[in-house]
C-alpha cells in the first residue's frame, strides 16, 4: 500500500467515525512520526479494539472501537498529556472505561426493558444457512488445494482433537503454529463468504 | 520443541481460552488486553483460539456452561455470529475425511516447503563450478520421513543430501567436511559454503538457505551451520512462496535462547535466485557465535498489514 493510499484510507475511515482532520493528524503523530507507519498502526489498533470489545461480549464492537479512538484523539488534540508509557496502554485504558460505561448503560436498559419502557432494535436479517453453505463450498474451491485440505482436516467432525494433534506432528510444527495457519485460512474464507453472500443478496433483491 | 517453549505455549493457550470464556478476573483481563493490543502475534493466537472455541461449540464439544459463554461472548456481535455460522458450515463440509498421510504429503510437497530440498539438489559441477547453496531439511523422524516411509510409491521429496559431484572443487575446501569424496555430508552437519572461484581476493560469503517453514523437528533437530574461520560474511537466503504478495520485508535475527536481537533489517526487497524469489539477510560472521538462532521474517505493508511469514531456526556449531 503506498503512503498516499494508506493515509487516504485512514482519513476516509476517520471522517466517517467523527474524527476531525486536526484530531486525526494529532492522533497519527502520536502513534508515529512517519505518517504511513502511523496509518498502519491506526488500522491495527482499531481492528484489535473491535475484537477486544467483541471478546468482552458487546454487540456493537465497531462503534465502541471508534468511540475509543475518538476519545483518545480528542484528548491528544486538547493537549492532555498521555501518561501511559506506551500508546497501546492508553487506548486500553480508555477502552476499559468505555466498556464499564456501556455495561452500566446496558444494565439500565435491561431494567427499562423489563419495565417495558424501551424496545431494542431488531437484529438484522441473518443469511440463509443453505446460502452460506453454498458460498462456503464456492470459497473452498477457490483456495489452493493444500489450504483447503488443511482447514477441512482441522475441522473434521470425528475425534478432531486427536486428528489435529496428529496433523501437528506430521507437519512438524507446534500446535499453536498449526492453529494460526488454520486461522489465516479461515479469515480468507470469512472474507470470501461475506462477499459471496453480499452478491447473492443483491441478486435476490432484483 | 524445547520443554520450556511447550510450557509457554500451553500457558498462553490456557490463558487465552480462559479470557475468551470470561474466566479471568478484571485485573487479569485488563492486563491481557494490554498485551493483546501491543503484541500482534499474541493477538493472532487469540483469534485462532477463538476460532477453535467456535468450532468446538459447533461440534458440540463444550460443556453447556462453556457453550453458553461462547454464545454470549463470542457470538454476541453480528461478526461473531457469522464466525459461528461459518464454523458450523465448515464442520458439516469436513465430513468427507481426507487421509492424514495424503494431506501431510501434499502440504510438505508444495513448492514453498520443498524449496530447500530442490535448491540443495542443484549441485552443478563441471570444472570451475562450485556448489552454490545448501538448504536444510528437517532432521530424522520428522513428518517428511514419516510420510516417505508411509507412502513408498509416492514421489516424496526425500531428505536431500548434497552430493559433491566428482568434478566439484576439492572437498577439503568445503567447510565441515573431511576430504573423502565418497562421503556426502550429513544434512545435520554440513552446510557447504559457496566455493571460492580462483583468483577472487575476498572469500565469498557463506551461504545458508532456510525454508521459512524450518522449525525444530519432533526429534529436536534444527539445521546446523559450521562457519569456517576464514569466513567474513554469512548470507542467509529465505525463499518466498510463489504467491507471496508482499514486496518489502523485515527480518530480525535473534538469539533463540535469550531472545536478544542480534540484527534487524527493514525494507528488504526480494531478488531472483535460480528462478525463485528470495530475501537475503547478510551479516558478519562475527555476529554468529555458537548457539541457536531464529530469524523472524515479516512481509511489510500487505493487504492486511504486516504479515509474519515464518521464524526459521538454525544452530551455529562450535569450531
Amino acid at each position: 500500500m503506498s503512503d498516499t493510499a494508506g493515509a487516504s484510507r485512514t482519513a476516509r475511515r476517520a471522517r466517517t467515525e467523527g474524527l476531525t482532520p486536526e484530531s486525526l493528524d494529532a492522533l497519527l503523530l502520536f502513534l508515529d512520526a512517519d505518517r504511513h507507519r502511523a496509518g498502519l498502526q491506526y488500522e491495527a489498533i482499531r481492528r484489535r479494539l473491535v475484537r477486544l470489545f467483541e471478546w468482552r461480549g458487546f454487540g456493537n464492537p465497531e462503534d465502541l472501537a471508534d468511540e475509543t479512538i475518538n476519545r483518545v484523539a480528542r484528548r491528544i488534540q486538547e493537549g492532555t498529556e498521555v501518561r501511559s508509557a506506551d500508546p497501546y496502554g492508553y487506548f486500553c485504558g480508555v477502552a476499559h472505561l468505555l466498556s464499564k460505561e456501556v455495561a452500566r448503560r446496558a444494565s439500565r436498559e435491561r431494567a427499562a426493558l423489563e419495565r417495558e419502557e424501551w424496545q431494542p432494535a431488531l437484529a438484522a436479517e441473518e443469511p440463509d444457512a443453505d446460502d452460506r453453505l453454498d458460498c462456503l463450498r464456492h470459497c473452498l474451491q477457490r483456495l489452493p488445494e493444500e489450504q483447503r485440505e488443511l482447514v477441512l482436516r482441522y475441522h473434521q467432525e470425528s475425534d478432531h482433537i486427536r486428528s489435529r494433534q496428529m496433523l501437528s506432528r506430521q507437519l512438524g510444527i507446534p500446535m499453536n503454529a498449526l492453529r494460526i495457519r488454520v486461522h489465516r485460512v479461515r479469515r480468507k474464507l470469512e472474507d470470501c463468504v461475506r462477499e459471496c453472500l453480499r452478491v447473492k443478496s443483491i441478486r435476490d433483491r432484483r | 520443541m524445547r520443554s520450556t517453549d511447550m510450557k509457554d505455549e500451553m500457558k498462553d493457550d490456557e490463558i487465552l481460552k480462559s479470557y475468551l470464556l470470561g474466566g479471568l478476573d478484571e485485573e487479569q483481563a485488563d492486563d491481557l488486553e494490554r498485551r493483546l493490543l501491543e503484541d500482534g502475534d499474541l493477538f493472532e493466537l487469540a483469534e485462532a483460539v477463538e476460532g477453535d472455541l467456535l468450532a468446538a461449540a459447533a461440534h458440540g464439544d463444550l460443556s453447556p456452561a462453556e457453550r453458553g459463554r461462547v454464545l454470549r461472548r463470542l457470538a454476541a456481535s453480528p461478526e461473531g455470529r457469522t464466525r459461528l455460522a461459518l464454523a458450523r458450515a465448515l464442520t458439516s463440509l469436513s465430513r468427507e475425511k481426507v487421509p492424514a498421510e495424503v494431506l501431510a504429503f501434499r502440504l510438505l510437497a508444495r513448492p514453498g516447503a520443498r524449496a530447500a530440498a530442490v535448491a540443495a539438489s542443484l549441485a552443478i559441477a563441471a570444472g570451475g563450478f562450485w556448489l552454490a547453496t545448501q538448504t536444510v531439511m528437517p532432521g530424522p523422524g520428522t513428518g517428511a520421513n514419516m510420510i516417505a516411509r508411509g507412502l513408498p510409491a509416492q514421489p516424496v521429496p526425500a531428505r536431500q543430501e548434497v552430493r559433491p559431484e566428482p568434478a566439484a572443487p576439492p572437498l577439503d575446501r568445503i567447510a565441515g567436511q573431511t576430504p573423502a569424496p565418497a562421503t556426502p555430508p550429513s544434512m545435520k552437519e554440513g552446510i557447504a559454503p559457496r566455493q571460492e572461484p580462483a583468483g577472487r581476493p575476498e572469500p565469498a560469503p557463506l551461504l545458508l538457505q532456510l525454508a521459512l517453514t524450518t522449525v525444530r523437528s519432533a526429534g529436536g533437530d534444527i539445521p546446523r551451520l559450521e562457519i569456517p574461520p576464514e569466513t567474513r560474511q554469512v548470507e542467509i537466503q529465505l525463499p518466498l512462496s510463489p504467491g507471496e504478495p508482499s514486496t518489502s520485508f523485515a527480518a530480525i535475527l535473534r538469539n533463540a535462547s535469550t531472545q536478544e536481537e542480534i540484527r534487524r533489517e527493514e525494507r528488504i526487497g526480494a531478488r531472483e535466485v535460480d528462478g525463485r524469489r528470495v530475501i537475503a539477510f547478510s551479516l558478519p560472521s562475527t555476529d554468529l557465535d555458537p548457539g541457536i538462532y531464529e530469524i523472524e521474517v515479516r512481509g511489510i505493508g500487505g493487504p492486511e498489514g504486516d504479515d509474519l511469514l515464518g521464524r526459521p531456526m538454525f544452530e551455529v556449531a562450535s569450531n
